[in-house]
C-alpha cells in the first residue's frame, strides 16, 4: 500500500517535472526571447535573380529590394528632402548641446560650447590662410586639439576648405596650405620642412617654441585659443540647390600613403545608418554617452572611422569620452552606455580573464546558457563600470586592408588562418560579463566610412566550433550599401553557386581614390566587376553568404 | 530539455551551421533549395511561359524586350489578379493599348510581337509602362524570339 502510494508520488513528480519543462522550452523561452529563431535565419533582402559568375545582391533587412538605400538623415527643405551635410548635423547638435553634453579626452573634460568656440577660431584663420586649399592634420582625432582643428576643417569643408587628415608629417611637399602637427618635438623634426606651408600649427601647451629658431609661419594652439569662451551657436543654412552635400569633406590618408576622399553624402549616411541600426525600444537617447577606446597603431583609422558613431551620439544629446587602451576598470566612465572598442584589442583578452569567485562562474555559465537560448540577461555583471553599459560595439578590419585600399589590378589568392577573430561563444561570454549586448563590425578603415556589415543587436547565436574555426561572422550589410560575391579566377574553389566569393559593394559610405594613377587603376579594376553599375570590389575579402542571410568572412 | 541540461552542467546551445561548409554536418537549409535566385538570362516565349504565377510561383513579364520578375506584385499578376493575363507573356501590346484582353497576347509558339503598327500615342503610353517596371520590379533578362519556333 505505501509502495503503491510512493511509485504514484514519483510518477506525479516525473510528470509534473517533464510538464514544467516542456513549458519553460516551448512558453518561457520563446515568449522572452529577443528575436524569434525564424527573424534571425531571416537576416537580409536578398534579390531574386542574379548575374552569371555572382551572387544575388544582399540587403539589410530593413532595405528592401528597390528601395533607397539609407542615403542620409531625410531633412525636410520645403516640401522636398535633403540628406544633410556636416554642417546641418553640427548646427543640431550645438543647438541641442546646451552645455550639457561634453567630450572628454583623457579624462579632461570640454564642453561642445568650448569646441565650437575653438573651431569657430581656428576657422578664420583657415579662411584667411587657405580660403580654397587645403589643411594637413597630423594631430590624431581622439586628442583635444585634434578633434577641434578636425571640427573646424569640417566646417571649413563646407565653404571649399579641404581638410586632409595624416598620418605622419608629410616627408615631401604636398599640396597644403596649413598643416597642424601635435608637438614641439614633432615640429623639431621637421626638418625645415616647415617652410613648404604658409602656416604651421603646433598644437602644443607650451606656447614658446623651445628650439628657438626663427619661424614667421609658426603658431602656437596654446596662443589662438587663450581666449576662448563658451559658444553654443553655429548658424548654418543650407544652399536651396542641395549643392553643399554633394561636396568633399576630408581626403583620409592611409598607412600606405593612399589618399581617399569622402563627401559629405558619405558623413550622414554613415551617420544615419548608426542611428537606424538601433532596433525599436533601444533607440539612442540623451541618456548615451560613447566611449571609444583609443589604440594608437590605429591612429589613421580613427580619422575616419570614429565620425557615425560621434555625431549620432552628441545629435541625441549625448556625450563622449575617448579613453585610452588601458584598464577597463581604471579608465572607462561609468556613465558609459556605449562602448567602441578595436576587435583585436588586448583589454578584450585582460577582459576575459578577470578572476571571479565560483559563484560569479556559475552565474556567468547560466548567463550564457540563456544567451544561446537567444534570452539576453544582466545579471552575470559583475564590475560596477558596466552598470549602463547597453552595447560594446567591436571593430574588426578585412583580410588584405592594404590590397583593399591599394586598388591593384592583381587579386590574391585565398589565404585560410590568418585573420584574427573573435569567437561566438566568446562574445557570449563577454555579453554575460558585462552585461551589455556585443554588435561585431567588418571594417574597411580607409575604403569606407563606418562599417561594411554588423551583427544584429539581438543575435546571441553560437556556432559550431567548425564554423568559428572557418569564418569571422559579420551579421548583415549595413543599409547604406548593398553587397555582393564575385567568382574570381585566383580561387576556383570558391564558387558563387555555393554562395562563396570575393566581396563588392556598392553604396554611399564608400571613399574615391584621390591619385589620378590610383584612379585609373581603380576604374580598370571596377570595369572587372560589372564596370559602370558602380560596384567597388574589396580585392582579398573573400566571404560567404550564410542560409541566414549573413555575412561570413573567411579566416 | 537541452536547456536544463545547460542550466545544470554548464554548456551552450549551438546553433546550427549557417554556411553549409563546415564539416559538422549540421546545417540549416541547403544551397540548392528552390527559393535560390535565378540567373539573369536570355527568354523565349516558350520558356517565359511557364513564370505565370500558376505553373510556378514566381510571376516573370516581358516589357518591350525586358523581362520583368513581378512576383512581388502577385496581388496585380498573380491567379485571380487583375491582371493575371500580363503573367507568363510579352505584356507590351496590352499596356500600349491599355487593353488586357488574352486575344492581345501572342501564343508562345507564333511570331514575337514587331509592335510595329502602334501609333505614337499609344508608344508613349508603352514608354511610360516601361519607366514603371524598371523602376519597380528587378529585371531578369531578356526576350529573344527561339529560332525554330518563333522565328
Amino acid at each position: 500500500m505505501i509502495l503503491d502510494i510512493s511509485i504514484k508520488w514519483v510518477l506525479s513528480a516525473i510528470c509534473m517535472l517533464i510538464a514544467t519543462i516542456w513549458l519553460i522550452n516551448k512558453i518561457v523561452i520563446d515568449s522572452k526571447r529577443d528575436l524569434h529563431p525564424v527573424a534571425l535565419q531571416e537576416q537580409s533582402n536578398i534579390a531574386p535573380v542574379r548575374k552569371e559568375h555572382e551572387t544575388a545582391v544582399y540587403r539589410n533587412f530593413t532595405v528592401p529590394p528597390g528601395f533607397p538605400l539609407t542615403t542620409g538623415l531625410g531633412l525636410s527643405l520645403g516640401y522636398k528632402i535633403r540628406n544633410g551635410n556636416f554642417g546641418d548635423i553640427w548646427a543640431s547638435i550645438m543647438s541641442l548641446s546646451k552645455g550639457h553634453n561634453k567630450i572628454e579626452f583623457e579624462s579632461q573634460s570640454h564642453t561642445l560650447g568650448e569646441i565650437n568656440s575653438i573651431a569657430k577660431q581656428i576657422l578664420v584663420l583657415l579662411r584667411e590662410k587657405s580660403p580654397q586649399g587645403r589643411v594637413g592634420i597630423v594631430t590624431p582625432v581622439y586628442t583635444f586639439s585634434g578633434f577641434t582643428f578636425a571640427i573646424a576643417g569640417l566646417m571649413g569643408s563646407l565653404e571649399g576648405i579641404v581638410p586632409h587628415f595624416l598620418i605622419s608629417i608629410p616627408r615631401q611637399k604636398m599640396d597644403l596650405d596649413v598643416l597642424v602637427v601635435d608637438s614641439w618635438k614633432s615640429f623639431s623634426m621637421m626638418n625645415g620642412s616647415h617652410e613648404w606651408y604658409k602656416l604651421v600649427i603646433v598644437c602644443d601647451d607650451q606656447k614658446a617654441n623651445p628650439n628657438q629658431k626663427d619661424t614667421n609661419n609658426v603658431l602656437c594652439l596654446a596662443e589662438l585659443i587663450s581666449n576662448a569662451e563658451e559658444d553654443l551657436v553655429f548658424d548654418y543654412s543650407p544652399p536651396t540647390d542641395n549643392s553643399h552635400d554633394s561636396k568633399i569633406m576630408a581626403y583620409f590618408s592611409s598607412p600606405w600613403n593612399h589618399v581617399n576622399s569622402f563627401t559629405h553624402m558619405a558623413l550622414v549616411s554613415s551617420v544615419a545608418a548608426f542611428i537606424k541600426s538601433f532596433p525599436i525600444g533601444t533607440e539612442l537617447t540623451d541618456e548615451d554617452n560613447l566611449s571609444i577606446v583609443v589604440e594608437d597603431h590605429l591612429k589613421g583609422a580613427y580619422s575616419i572611422q570614429i565620425w557615425n558613431k560621434v555625431l549620432a551620439v552628441l545629435l541625441h544629446g549625448g556625450s563622449v569620452f575617448f579613453v585610452p587602451a588601458s584598464n577597463f576598470e581604471r579608465t572607462l566612465n561609468s556613465k558609459t552606455t556605449l562602448l567602441d572598442v578595436d576587435g583585436s584589442s588586448k583589454l578584450i583578452d585582460s577582459l576575459s580573464q578577470t578572476p571571479c569567485s565560483l559563484w560569479n562562474r556559475v552565474k556567468l555559465s547560466w548567463s550564457q546558457a540563456l544567451l544561446s537560448e537567444g534570452l539576453f540577461s544582466s545579471f552575470a555583471c559583475q564590475s560596477p563600470v558596466f552598470r549602463n553599459l547597453r552595447c560594446i560595439y567591436l571593430r574588426e578590419q578585412t583580410s588584405n586592408v592594404q590590397e583593399v585600399t591599394a586598388l591593384r589590378d592583381d587579386i590574391p589568392k585565398l589565404k585560410k588562418g590568418i585573420k584574427k577573430t573573435i569567437s561566438s561563444g566568446k562574445l557570449n561570454y563577454l555579453r554575460a560579463l558585462t552585461g551589455a549586448r556585443a554588435v561585431k563590425e567588418l571594417c574597411s578603415p580607409y575604403v569606407v566610412m563606418g562599417p561594411i556589415a554588423h551583427t544584429n543587436f539581438f543575435d546571441y547565436r553560437v556556432f559550431p566550433r567548425s564554423v568559428d574555426e572557418s569564418f569571422a561572422f559579420y551579421g548583415s550589410i549595413c543599409t547604406s550599401l548593398e553587397a555582393k560575391l564575385v567568382d574570381t579566377d585566383e580561387n576556383p574553389d570558391l564558387t558563387v553557386q555555393k554562395r562563396q566569393g570575393m566581396l563588392c559593394i556598392r553604396g554611399f559610405t564608400i571613399g574615391r581614390p584621390v591619385e589620378s594613377e590610383r584612379l585609373e587603376r581603380a576604374l580598370k579594376v571596377i570595369e572587372k566587376f560589372d564596370g559602370g553599375e558602380g560596384w567597388m570590389p574589396m580585392l582579398g575579402v573573400f566571404c560567404v553568404w550564410g542560409n541566414d542571410g549573413c555575412l561570413y568572412e573567411y579566416k | 530539455m537541452s536547456f536544463i541540461k545547460n542550466l545544470l552542467f554548464g554548456g551552450v546551445k549551438t546553433s546550427e551551421d549557417p554556411t553549409g561548409l563546415s564539416s559538422s554536418g549540421k546545417s540549416g537549409k541547403t544551397s540548392g533549395s528552390t527559393d535560390e535566385p535565378m540567373v539573369e538570362g536570355k527568354f523565349f516565349p516558350r520558356t517565359l511561359y511557364k513564370y505565370n504565377g500558376h505553373d510556378d510561383e514566381k510571376i516573370f513579364i516581358a516589357v518591350r524586350g525586358k523581362v520583368y520578375d513581378c512576383s512581388q506584385g502577385r496581388q496585380f499578376y498573380g491567379p485571380s489578379g487583375p491582371y493575371t493575363n500580363f503573367a507568363g507573356h510579352d505584356a507590351s501590346r496590352g499596356l500600349a493599348m491599355n487593353s488586357f484582353d488574352l486575344d492581345q497576347f501572342r501564343h508562345w509558339d507564333q511570331p514575337m510581337d514587331d509592335l510595329s503598327d502602334l501609333s505614337p500615342e499609344q508608344n508613349a503610353a508603352l514608354d511610360g509602362w516601361c519607366e514603371h517596371f524598371q523602376k519597380k520590379y528587378p529585371c531578369i533578362g531578356d526576350l529573344v524570339p527561339e529560332p525554330g519556333v518563333n522565328i
